[in-house]
């Protein structure tokens, strides 16, 4: 009984089955299906940039080492150990976007949902392959991790992490619901794990980096 | 024949192309698509697609698989890895398309459920904005593809069993409050919204419960077969009692579709009165008065 009473006062508080009371459009109990599970709400991604990593603009003479291998140097020294790293060069964003451009490296990424509750989740993936014959390593050699400059929600690894073929979810939670849209800037790079045994074909290359978004 | 006029359009259509290149995006509507049908029976619902700013965009429709995790995000799934799948039931009626500078797109998404189908099943209609092709310059270019995923569920009507169990509540104090915690599992074949609240409840000398906080929970999806964790802060700070956490959960109409469980926590030690020691004893100086 005392669960009843709790139960009806709960309905009442929430204007209406809590379940089950929607939206404007489904207002009514009596025309509301309880089968029907559609959760109403706007949810959007916009992306503003793509990004680009040229190594011969890391082009540098260096000498043999036996430490770990510099970041942004290209050939990696002989010898080195460890990942070669490499910034992403260029960030190429639409001229006029709204707010401040992004961090060197990073895409311009935004995204929008007018209802608060439920669950936000932000997934990222990377293609299998690259166009043509590729440069010689794959394209989970690419990482990614958020920009906390321009990262509302605070979605994406706080440190770089290789990005799959399959979509890995980079955040979940709050996103404010509000009239605008909330950056989650990405910033790229890459990683070549022991450099010696990769082979690289230089060219142009392309490949898609995915980012998916769902409320529910 | 004058070429200039066609040079002139084939330059707008490239700068069109170029201005189009860099951004990309979409908006989508509904969240979650839900869709309820008779055994053989066909059903369909809409989803609507807009442009993310004032510019076109190629859109292509994907059917994929997905489950969700305990935290209720979408896991997508390979195709054909999801026991309960109506992906090969799905159909949109468009599959790629131009979403406009203004205006919108829907689009409809049928279900042909099979005669001896029961319950409720679910596939991820994925939106996608497709990139241009990309200007090859040296290097290694990386594209970004924006894309929305929608959950589309079908249940059967005539044929669901709604039933939802809260599995246990937890309740740790944190700072300025109480976190709860109710894992909860969807026992029956229905996919449901479950809805409700967490209350905390301090007991008096009376014997009675006084309610001191409450946190709502609003449409959570339940899937049936997974399980889901629902977390929420109960703003209250504890002093020294003994309290309990309770989650009360609707996911259906009927009064019995209700499921309740509580966990019990201790409030703060009280603090001594005054935050110093007891002053020492006293002691006799010496070569004082005996």
């Amino acid at each position: 009984m005392r669960t009843l009473l709790r139960l009806t006062a709960l309905t009442l508080l929430s204007g209406g089955l809590v379940a089950f009371a929607q939206s404007p459009a489904a207002a009514s109990d009596r025309t509301t299906s309880p089968l029907n599970v559609s959760i109403p709400g706007v949810v959007g991604i916009d992306v503003e940039s793509d990004v680009s990593i040229n190594l011969s603009s890391y082009l540098v003479a260096s000498r043999a080492t036996t430490g770990a291998c510099p970041p942004n140097v290209f050939p990696p020294p002989a010898g080195c150990t460890g990942a070669a790293v490499y910034a992403a060069t260029a960030s190429a964003t639409t001229a006029g976007v709204p707010g401040a451009l992004p961090t060197s490296g990073a895409v311009w990424i935004s995204v929008f949902c007018n209802r608060s509750a439920g669950t936000l989740s932000i997934s990222q993936s990377v293609a299998a392959a690259w166009s043509g014959t590729g440069p010689g390593f794959p394209t989970t050699a690419l990482r990614t991790r958020g920009d906390a400059a321009h990262n509302g929600p605070a979605a994406g690894f706080p440190a770089a992490t290789n990005l799959t073929t399959s979509p890995v979810s980079i955040g979940a939670g709050s996103l404010p619901a509000t009239f605008t849209w909330t950056r989650v800037d990405q910033i790229f790079d890459l990683a070549i794990p022991n450099a010696s045994t990769v082979p690289y074909n230089a060219g142009a290359f392309t490949t898609t980096v995915t980012f998916s978004i769902s409320k529910s | 024949m004058n070429p200039r006029p066609l040079l002139a359009l084939s330059l707008l259509v490239g700068l069109a192309a170029a201005s189009r290149a860099d951004a990309r995006g979409l908006v989508v509507s509904p969240t979650q698509l839900g869709l309820v049908g008779k055994p053989g029976a066909s059903v369909a619902g809409t989803i609507i697609v807009g442009s993310s700013r004032a510019e076109s965009n190629q859109v292509r429709v994907t059917l994929l698989d997905f489950s969700r995790d305990e935290d209720g995000r979408v896991v997508e799934r390979a195709l054909g890895g999801e026991p309960r799948s109506c992906r090969s039931w799905l159909e949109a009626d468009r599959t790629e398309f131009t979403s406009p500078e203004t205006g919108r797109v829907e689009v409809r998404v049928t279900a042909k459920i099979p005669a001896n189908a029961s319950g409720s099943y679910w596939a991820l209609a994925a939106l996608e904005s497709l990139p241009p092709k990309p200007k090859l310059g040296m290097g290694m270019a990386i594209q970004m593809v924006p894309r929305v995923v929608v959950p589309i569920i079908v249940t059967v009507s005539g044929t669901e069993r709604r039933l939802v169990k809260i599995g246990g509540v937890h309740a740790t104090k944190v700072d300025g409050g109480v976190e709860a915690v109710c894992e909860i599992e969807n026992t029956g074949n229905t996919a449901v919204l479950v809805g409700g609240a967490f209350t905390l409840e301090r007991a008096t000398g009376s014997g009675a419960a006084e309610e001191v906080a409450e946190a709502q929970v609003t449409a959570v999806t339940s899937l049936p077969g997974l399980k889901l964790r629902i977390k929420k802060t109960l703003a209250f700070p504890l002093p020294n009692s003994a309290y309990t956490v309770r989650a009360i959960l609707r996911y259906g109409p009927d009064l019995a579709d209700v499921t309740e469980s509580a966990a019990t926590i201790d409030g703060d030690a009280p603090t001594p009165a005054g935050d110093r020691l007891a002053p020492p004893a006293p002691t006799h100086a010496p070569g004082g008065t005996p």
